[in-house]
């Protein structure tokens, strides 16, 4: 579905991506692991376009039988509409928006109101505490509630494949364990995620597959259990002594 | 006295509807590139000349004139964006605050260039000047079409910008560009939108200015452009609400400074403005109903 070639990025003037190569195959979910600094936020911006890549491809199939598009140097605004959504570090919600209305905004390139309508529908079955909400501006929810906002916002776009950054930072582990549930929920209803996560035990033992990034390259990958299992990567990510 | 007070309040009313228009445009290309545009008030110069302009070249109707006028300025305000900070976008703040004087001394210049810098009276139809009473309070068609014109064009403003589809783009761009990007969202669009709405009301306030004042040259967009910067920073820049808020305050205060207070201080009122300001940013340091600064932790 999507494949990183050899990328190479800058932010500034500093090198930040050294040549990551990555692959994610339809239906999966793929975390992304590795330390602060590592990489992993700026390997998602090269894929949605925020950051462009120097060198290198990025290529996107967004259903098997799809031709494979060349999106590295698509800009950031077209590419939500080719099937890719991003949910950016940190709960980006549009706090003066109110929780409707930053559903909408998720729709915004999609021209179908009644399908528009029934994902609203399905979203707030997935999170009914944003139909609940839903005149309430986003701003006022609680960090676990604008998480949902974020993801809910997403899928408002029908992505084929969701970028996730973090979705557990700064939330109470009970509601990490809530927010990893509906997820596993939304890749089981057809939806491909790449996530990228410092909370590695969590983020191994819900995905497939996994890569581990150490200062902009990729130096391990594997299944989500081989790695839960590989030596370095207990010690290094998963505290084991 | 009470009906001296109450012309007093209208003439605030008609200051303020300029003030409030000009300000909105400020404040619009602020809340979006949060760029200073010290450029904005030099389209209100260009407002007020293309209005004489029109008003000259013979018989349009006065509905008309005003269309014409809020293109003009949009146009302006459209060509200024590209031309001048679609270039500079990304640069530091202070690239973009230099930019827009430069822009602003080149319009100014330019003007004088085409058109001198005399003084040039200010034609107003007859049927706009004719003066009515009501009660004590006396009033020309004009002045009571600024008013009216300004409201109009502002409530038609929040109900886009609150209701339609475009609006919420305009808020979220507004809060968040990076998001509203992955959103799908034409930013270069946008931004050139309020760019068009800014400039536009700042056109109209020409025309206004040109009728209330009765002169117009070149120049004259330092003023307005000054005190509508006042006003958005009173109200909390980036706040549409807080621009007009602010704009009207501004108004009232200033005709009551000069109204209510003996004649030999008259001509400190600009400095009275910007007493209001000082005193008003110490108490809320973002302005009136601008948002609240982050928390540090």
């Amino acid at each position: 579905m999507l494949e990183v070639r050899d990328s190479h990025a800058y932010i500034g003037q500093t090198y930040v991506l050294k040549g990551v190569s990555l692959e994610v195959r339809h239906g999966e979910i793929v975390a992304l692991i590795g330390a602060n600094g590592a990489g992993k936020t700026t390997t998602l911006s090269t894929i949605s376009g925020l950051t462009r890549s120097r060198r290198g491809k990025i290529l996107f199939r967004p259903d098997p039988d799809a031709t494979q598009r060349d999106i590295t140097r698509v800009p950031a605004e077209k590419i939500v509409s080719m099937g890719i959504s991003h949910c950016p570090e940190g709960r980006q919600v549009f706090s003066d928006l109110n929780v409707w209305e930053n559903l909408l905004i998720g729709a915004y390139l999609r021209k179908d109101k009644q399908a528009i309508q029934s994902d609203l529908q399905w979203v707030c079955e997935l999170f009914p505490i944003l139909g609940d909400r839903r005149r309430q501006s986003a701003g006022s929810l609680s960090g676990g509630e604008q998480m949902m906002l974020v993801i809910g916002r997403a899928l408002m776009s029908r992505p084929r494949l969701l970028l996730l950054d973090e979705p557990s930072l700064g939330l109470a582990p009970i509601l990490v364990e809530v927010i990893f549930e509906m997820l596993e929920q939304i890749n089981a209803q057809g939806t491909t995620i790449l996530l990228v996560e410092q909370n590695a035990r969590m983020a191994l033992e819900l995905a497939q597959r996994a890569y581990v990034m150490e200062t902009g390259r990729v130096t391990l990958s594997g299944t989500g259990r081989e790695l839960a299992e590989n030596e370095e990567v207990r010690k290094a990510y998963l505290g084991a002594t | 006295m009470v009906g001296y007070i109450a012309q007093q309040l209208v003439n605030g009313l008609i200051l303020g509807s300029m003030y409030a228009l000009v300000a909105i445009g400020f404040t619009m290309i602020y809340g979006i590139i949060r760029l200073i545009n010290f450029a904005h008030g030099d389209i209100v110069m260009i407002g007020a000349f293309v209005t004489l302009g029109l008003v000259i070249s013979g018989q349009i109707p006065f509905p008309v004139i005003i269309i014409l006028v809020i293109l003009a300025g949009a146009l302006m305000g459209i060509i200024i964006e590209r031309a001048a900070f679609r270039p500079m976008r990304g640069a530091p703040q202070v690239t973009g605050f230099i930019t827009s004087l430069a822009v602003s001394i080149l319009l100014q210049n330019l003007g004088i260039l085409l058109l001198t810098a005399q003084p040039r009276n200010f034609f107003c139809p007859d049927y706009l000047q004719t003066i009515f009473n009501l009660g004590s309070v006396s009033l020309r068609t004009i002045d009571l079409a600024i008013v009216v014109i300004a409201v109009v064009l502002m409530v038609f403003l929040v109900l886009l910008v609150r209701f339609t589809r475009l609006g919420m783009a305009m808020r979220a761009t507004a809060e968040n560009l990076k998001v509203a990007l992955l959103m799908g969202i034409n930013i270069n669009r946008i931004i050139m939108l309020a760019f068009a709405i800014g400039s536009g009301l700042a056109g109209v306030a020409g025309m206004m200015w040109g009728a209330r004042y009765g002169q117009i040259d070149p120049l004259l967009g330092f003023v307005p452009g000054l005190k509508a910067f006042v006003a958005a920073v009173i109200g909390g820049v980036g706040s549409i609400p807080g621009a007009m808020l602010g704009g009207y305050l501004l108004g009232f205060a200033e005709v009551l400074f000069v109204g209510l207070l003996p004649p030999i201080y008259s001509s400190y009122r600009d400095a009275f403005v910007f007493i209001i300001l000082i005193l008003i940013l110490l108490v809320l340091p973002t302005g009136l109903l601008g948002r609240k600064m982050e928390e540090g932790v």
